[in-house]
């Protein structure tokens, strides 16, 4: 039963809610954009904030006080779930 | 065996040493505290990435230092990587600096860690304190030592603080192969990776990469590395091991097995990043400052007409501060002329000499050093956005819009400082990570209509279009950025065959208060190399000008006896169906590949006899308006000025690229301009 609604949750960072702790569940790309996302400390598994966002547009999330600008095309490629353990 | 020379140089060793480190961390800035301004810049061979080299000394040695590309990793996925990697690999430096930046420790020791791999002498510049001390961080420099096993010297390289440590310790470095890192993994990969050392101690690999890095590379099936096996006696065992190694792996560490290396690494310097670092209850001032100014900087509402205003307030600043310095120059060398001239009547000097070196290389140099000022104010000014960090900002915002074009946001800089002049706007695109975005940027950035060719506009509009100027100059600037934008498209598919737009993922740093030093050391360093190269080009381009206008001997200059009146008459027939078929205009369009604005003076010297007003009369003799509509177009498009030309060749190291925008913009100005003539004389 659970197993659905995180399924059902599940995004692109592109639409993801502004202000709350989503995890990064899935890189949706090649081998160069999970290994450039990675030494960003992006993994699958990393919680994240999204900062600020425009509709159909480029992503600022916040990662441990770090602040990183994702552009338009990769924000719709990293698929994120809400995160219950830090809400 | 050769003589030693004698004297001081007897004594200077040679080093070769590298800068590496993560975009932004300050490798820029460190290399020129080093260097000062003994340094060169030019491309790495094959690609559009700068290379920058200098030298300073040391004690008895000779240091040559080389910039590397700002990278993440060395997993060699962009260009910048495989540089940064091949240099490390093979070119044996004897040691490399790996400058991190304070503030984001982890990030840099994730990279400090994968270069130790490779087993280059290395010390690590830890840059930034000012700015780590200022956020409230205090680092324990001692433990992060022994921690890696190399020297960390801390320093502040904008303010040149600890240099002077990081020069005596760097000689220590020098031939001290470090430990390797110990980057905690899973047995099963470790075992793996032993396998697979064993087999290659007996391959002539051996000597040339270290074993352990190259296993570990093979295990995550770097193209590379591959590659590299492929044409090694051992391969069908290299190959056997890892398929019986791999799918287990897989399973049990995740399908990216780079991925989980990388997140290995990030995970033991977290643990230790928490161990080092204290941060004193901080003054999270300035992330708080930084986060209000982004939620008005980073909204297209705001952000996009505030970066029009700031980009207009920079071209206005530019050009009402040099003008004065640019009639200085053009009035000293116009001063200088008539002297020389009057000095050299009176000497048994031929005339065509005197010629040649007042019209040919005066004038030269007078048209370089009248691009100085206007150029090396930009630089500045472009040197402070990206020193505060809004230039980050402004390629954010531009995202949304140059993504549906396939293109990062970051093209967009350049492309805006196009309207200012074409030469800075194409040195601008260094800071483009993709260089298939930096190409095509370049190829498209002279269609932005540079200020040059306003003087053109405004006569032409003001003669033909009394009333209407501001349309018809707006008109040719929207036809500049209407091209580039197709243009961009096009080449995509034709250069590359791109179907992904190119993203980003990028840090947006905190604002910062730029140095003034760093500034003026950019705009010297960038207009040096623009005066010293394309500043050549220009001279020999002006001195065949001139021995085309003024051949053969005693014709006027630029006279229908010349070899150019002769040129202008061979194209105006080419010239007719656009509406403009006679020399002259053929001639102003050729003197104008000089420097645009020289189209209004050639007309006026060819037509009027130098008068502004008669030439005001001459053109509506000469041209109707659709011709002058027609005439404008291709003053717009067709091939962009000798500077621009000598600074295509200059930022992708070859000529090649020059010859195709001068042959793409040439027929695309040409057909345009037919065009707008043939449908406009139906319509009209
Ligand atoms: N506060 C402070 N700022 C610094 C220091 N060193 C460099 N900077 C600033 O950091 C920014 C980036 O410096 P660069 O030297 O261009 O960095 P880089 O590593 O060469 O960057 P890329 O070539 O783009 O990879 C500039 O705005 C510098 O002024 C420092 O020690 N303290
Ligand atoms: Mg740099």
């Amino acid at each position: 039963m659970r197993k659905t609604t995180v399924f059902t949750d599940l995004k692109p960072l592109a639409l993801a809610p502004i202000g709350r702790p989503v995890r990064i569940v899935e890189i949706v790309g090649g081998r160069g954009l999970r290994n450039r996302l990675a030494h960003m400390g992006l993994f699958p598994g990393t919680v994240v904030v999204v900062e600020l966002r425009e509709a159909h547009g480029p992503v600022v999330i916040n990662r441990g006080g770090t602040r990183i600008g994702v552009g338009t095309g990769m924000a719709r490629k990293i698929l994120v779930q809400p995160d219950e353990t830090h809400s | 065996m050769k003589p030693i020379p004698k004297g001081k140089s007897q004594r200077l060793r040679v080093l070769r040493v590298a800068i590496a480190g993560t975009p932004n961390s300050g490798k820029t800035t460190l290399f020129n505290t080093l260097t000062g301004t003994h340094q060169e810049t030019g491309n790495w061979p094959g690609v559009t990435v700068e290379k920058k080299e200098g030298v300073f000394t040391v004690q008895d040695y000779r240091v040559q230092v080389v910039d590397l590309p700002g990278v993440y990793g060395l997993s060699a996925y962009t260009t910048d990587e495989q540089i940064a990697r091949d240099y490390l690999l093979h070119e044996h430096p004897d040691a490399v600096i790996v400058v991190v930046d304070a503030t984001n420790l982890t990030q840099g020791l994730l990279l400090v860690l994968q270069i130790l791999q490779l087993r280059v002498p290395t010390i690590v510049a830890l840059n930034m304190m000012d700015q780590a001390e200022q956020e409230g961080l205090e680092i324990n420099i001692a433990e992060l030592e022994r921690f890696l096993g190399v020297p960390v010297v801390p320093i502040v390289a904008v303010k040149g603080r600890g240099i002077r440590q990081l020069k005596e310790r760097l000689l220590e470095t020098v031939g001290r192969v470090p430990p390797e890192p110990r980057i905690p993994v899973d047995p099963r990969f470790e075992e793996a990776q032993r396998r697979l050392v064993r087999l290659l101690q007996e391959s002539p690999l051996a000597r040339e990469v270290p074993l352990a890095w190259l296993a570990q590379r093979l295990l995550v099936e770097d193209p590379w590395a591959l590659a590299l096996v492929q044409k090694d006696p051992l391969y069908p065992q290299i190959r056997r091991v890892l398929n019986e190694t791999l799918p287990q792996l897989r399973h049990h560490l995740g399908a990216d097995l780079e991925v989980y290396l990388v997140e290995q690494a990030y995970a033991l310097l977290h643990g230790l990043v928490q161990r080092v670092v204290r941060r004193r209850a901080t003054l999270r001032k300035r992330l708080v400052f930084t986060q209000k100014v982004d939620r008005v900087l980073l909204s297209p509402w705001f952000g996009l007409p505030l970066f029009a205003v700031v980009m207009a307030l920079t071209f206005e600043a530019t050009f009402q501060l040099s003008a004065p310095l640019v009639d200085l120059i053009a009035h000293g060398f116009d001063l200088l002329a008539q002297l020389l001239r009057d000095l050299l009547a009176g000497t048994p000097v031929p005339a065509w000499l005197t010629s040649l070196l007042l019209d040919g290389v005066l004038s030269g140099v007078a048209s370089v050093l009248t691009f100085v000022p206007p150029i090396f104010l930009l630089f500045g000014f472009i040197a402070f956005f990206e020193n505060t960090g809004y230039m980050a900002r402004v390629a954010f915002v531009m995202d949304r819009f140059m993504h549906a074009l396939g293109i990062s946001g970051k093209s967009f800089i350049p492309m805006v400082l196009g309207f200012g002049c074409n030469v800075p706007a194409i040195m601008a695109t260094r800071t483009l990570e993709s260089e298939k975005d930096r190409l095509i940027t370049i190829l498209v950035i002279p269609l932005m209509s540079c200020s040059a060719r306003l003087p053109v506009y405004v006569l032409f509009a003001s003669v033909f279009f009394p009333g209407r100027e501001p349309l018809v100059v707006l008109s040719l600037y929207f036809l500049g950025i209407a091209l580039a934008l197709i243009l961009i498209k096009v080449l995509q598919r034709v250069m590359f065959h791109q179907r992904e737009p190119e993203s980003f993922v990028m840090e947006l740093p905190p604002y910062r208060m730029p140095y003034l030093r760093n500034i003026l050391l950019y705009m010297w360093m960038r207009g040096r190399v623009f005066v010293k190269n394309a500043g050549t080009i220009i001279l020999v381009a002006s001195v065949v000008l001139w021995a085309l206008a003024s051949l053969p001997p005693g014709v006027e200059y630029a006279g229908p006896r010349s070899v150019l009146g002769w040129i202008g008459r061979m194209l105006a027939p080419l010239l007719k169906p656009a509406g403009f078929g006679f020399a002259e205009a053929a001639i102003a369009l050729l003197t104008g590949v000089m420097a645009k604005e020289l189209v209004v003076g050639t007309l006026g010297t060819l037509l009027a006899g130098g008068s502004v007003e008669g030439l005001q009369h001459a053109l509506g003799q000469y041209f109707t308006p659709l011709s002058a509509y027609a005439f404008l177009v291709m003053t717009l498009i067709y091939v962009p000025c000798i500077a621009t030309v000598a600074v295509i060749k200059q930022e992708t190291g070859s000529w090649k690229w020059a010859a195709v925008e001068v042959a793409m913009t040439f027929s695309l100005g040409y057909f345009l301009a037919v065009l707008v003539y043939q449908v406009g004389r139906l319509v009209l």
